[in-house]
């Protein structure tokens, strides 16, 4: 891959378009096609330009993307394997400390993480009540004859243990997004025991969903712009559906374009790359750390 | 349905990627046997394809909103062993760069969204639509297929879901990881699956399917065999898959096996009906992990899981021999 860490992104394409021209907003607010295209619009921001803590000059920004990679990954199975709340918040209180010294922002980092903590929250929380869970009352909500309602101190521990396990996988993983940009991530995952042509074909898809998206918001405005009335809910899934086939052509035909390019250029099915491994202390100080955490949490 | 990273025991995380391995390895060698050198542009674009798809939410009665996989469109133009490693790459792309779906999960997405649902959309794709079928026939087929992909990969996850508080437990029995039982996971994943994901999936793939017929036939996957043929390979190694996932101690191909068994024989809707009571009297019968099987019930379970399939190859076989007149 041949783009440097920091993609540059002007601040007109980052727009999505509001008070672009108000007479287009036909039928009132927006439809779910345009709320898609933002939110894909707002999804390819935060990868192409993770707020910018890639360039930092942290801890984990110093690490190499390869053994940075593996030592989240360590950390992420440790996780998995603590099955008590302490030794999560341990664990969870290690994260914080590379995440600081790696001078990425905890609020940010907080941000990312909240909605698969909220999504988990709101999924568990019927987990404390004893109709799941039974035990020791803490709190007594209804107490009748026949019903008996309360929060037991079990469910409460079982919750807490569970959101803490994923708030600390998430983070790790969200540290580690932050922390590198999407050719690292690549670079990185070429030295894991995988198929090179898997990771070719990995940040080829990367590349392709760019394209992809684009040709589905060209067609989306290519459609408003030529819409002078409100359409129907059917009308706009009939649409939808055409538009689907059209990227699924599109792609066929970009593919059949790509490998003839890349027949052109030599390519014979053999991968080869330019990186070269090499790992520094920093890197075997930092393997070590990550080795060790996961031998703690295998034996607790 | 992108299950997160702490969501399932390490155990479970292993033994799916354990179980995607041989599944990659295969697809892959297929792969490169049908589309040679083209392979990895067309492959990363079905991904792509299928990660695009994956972000349009679609408006569905009641104000909720969801989303196609597409997993059966792709399958029906890459042919399902490509399916298998271009919705892999979505996968992965999704959770190593947006964070969408765990890591150490990657393995039970993988084989749930990229193996269950290409394959078995697929192919009820093709059986459906055997012979010289109408347009009419190949809508319904595809629509019938999107369904039921979309189902079957909804209950693969409900069952990795729930089976967790049966194997990964503290000494009390209190769950370590997701805390709800198969009696919880199944009808909830079920219920939002069959009535609202499943119809979305099946618009979907029927619409953009039989769009593609009608507009340019030529792309799409053309099966070198009988399309009846892999059916039967199917259902045989689900019959073989079936006396091992007893022995296999918490392994989910097994698992799904019997579960999936247990649904044909009917042993589900009494379940689901008394939820808790009965299921958790049935489970120990049928060789839940952390529970000890005795060996009678594992036989009858094997005899009975026997005619059931047999039953329904049977059913199957007649409905092709009408359908090919």
């Amino acid at each position: 891959m041949g783009l440097s860490n920091g993609v540059n992104i002007p601040e007109w394409l980052k727009k999505t378009g509001e008070d672009f021209c108000p007479s287009c907003a036909i039928g009132g607010g927006k439809g779910f096609i345009e709320k898609n295209i933002e939110a894909i619009a707002s999804f390819i921001k935060d990868v192409l330009e993770p707020d910018g803590f890639a360039d930092k000059n942290g801890l984990l920004q110093q690490i190499d993307p390869r053994a940075r990679l593996l030592g989240v990954l360590l950390f992420m199975v440790a996780a998995t394997l603590l099955k008590n709340a302490l030794s999560i918040v341990l664990l969870l209180s290690l994260v914080v400390f590379i995440a600081l010294a790696s001078r990425v922002n905890i609020m940010v980092l907080l941000k990312r993480v909240l909605p698969a903590l909220i999504f988990t929250l709101i999924l568990i929380l019927p987990t404390v009540f004893n109709f799941v869970t039974p035990g020791t009352s803490v709190v007594t909500i209804y107490k009748g004859e026949t019903f008996y309602l309360y929060i037991s101190k079990q469910g409460l521990e079982g919750m807490a243990v569970f959101l803490l396990r994923v708030l600390a996988m998430v983070s790790l993983l969200t540290l580690f997004l932050l922390t590198t940009g999407y050719p690292n991530v690549f670079r990185a995952l070429q030295s894991f025991p995988i198929p090179k042509i898997f990771v070719i074909a990995l940040s080829m898809t990367f590349r392709y969903v760019m394209v992809l998206i684009k040709i589905a918001e060209d067609s989306h405005f290519a459609k408003k712009a030529r819409t002078i009335k409100p359409v129907t809910l059917k009308q706009s899934r009939d649409w939808l559906a055409s538009r689907i086939w059209l990227i699924m052509e599109r792609s066929m035909e970009r593919a059949e374009d790509v490998y003839l390019a890349m027949t052109a250029r030599g390519f014979d099915g053999d991968v080869k790359t330019m990186t070269v491994f090499e790992m520094k202390g920093i890197d075997y100080a930092w393997m070590g750390v990550s080795i060790f955490i996961f031998l703690l949490s295998a034996q607790l | 349905m992108h299950i997160p990273d702490g969501y399932l025991s390490p155990k479970t995380c292993g033994v799916l990627y354990a179980a995607m391995a041989p599944i990659w390895y295969l697809a892959a060698r297929k792969v490169q046997k049908i589309l040679q050198a083209k392979q990895i542009p067309l492959l990363a674009l079905g991904a792509a394809f299928t990660f695009v798809i994956m972000m349009l939410n679609i408006p569905i009665p009641g104000g909720s909103t969801g989303h196609m996989v597409g997993g059966v469109v792709v399958a029906s133009v890459l042919g399902p062993w490509a399916a298998v490693i271009s919705l892999s790459l979505a996968l992965t792309i999704q959770a190593l760069l947006f964070g969408d779906g765990g890591i150490t999960t990657l393995g039970a997405n993988c084989f749930n969204l990229a193996f269950i649902m290409p394959f078995t959309g697929y192919y009820t794709y093709l059986v459906l639509s055997a012979g010289d079928a109408s347009q009419k026939r190949r809508w319904i087929a595809l629509f019938v297929a999107g369904y039921i992909a979309m189902n079957m990969a909804a209950l693969t996850t409900a069952i990795q879901l729930g089976i967790q508080p049966y194997i990964a437990h503290l000494p009390d029995g209190r769950p370590l990881y997701f805390p709800y039982q198969l009696s919880v996971t199944i009808p909830a994943m079920g219920m939002s699956h069959i009535l609202f994901f499943g119809f979305i999936e099946a618009i979907g793939t029927a619409m953009v399917v039989s769009y593609i017929l009608k507009i340019n036939k030529a792309i799409l996957y053309k099966p070198e065999t009988n399309p009846l043929r892999p059916l039967w390979i199917g259902l045989g190694i689900l019959i073989i898959f079936t006396p091992v996932g007893l022995l296999a101690h918490g392994s989910p191909w097994g698992e799904w096996a019997s579960e999936e068994l247990i649904t044909l024989i009917g042993y589900v809707p009494e379940g689901i009906q008394r939820l808790k009571g009965l299921w958790t009297s049935i489970m120990p019968d049928y060789n839940l992990p952390g529970f000890d099987t005795p060996r009678q019930s594992a036989f009858g379970y094997i005899i009975s899981a026997a005619i059931g399939s047999g039953l329904i190859i049977l059913i199957i076989y007649l409905a092709g021999k009408m359908w090919k007149r």
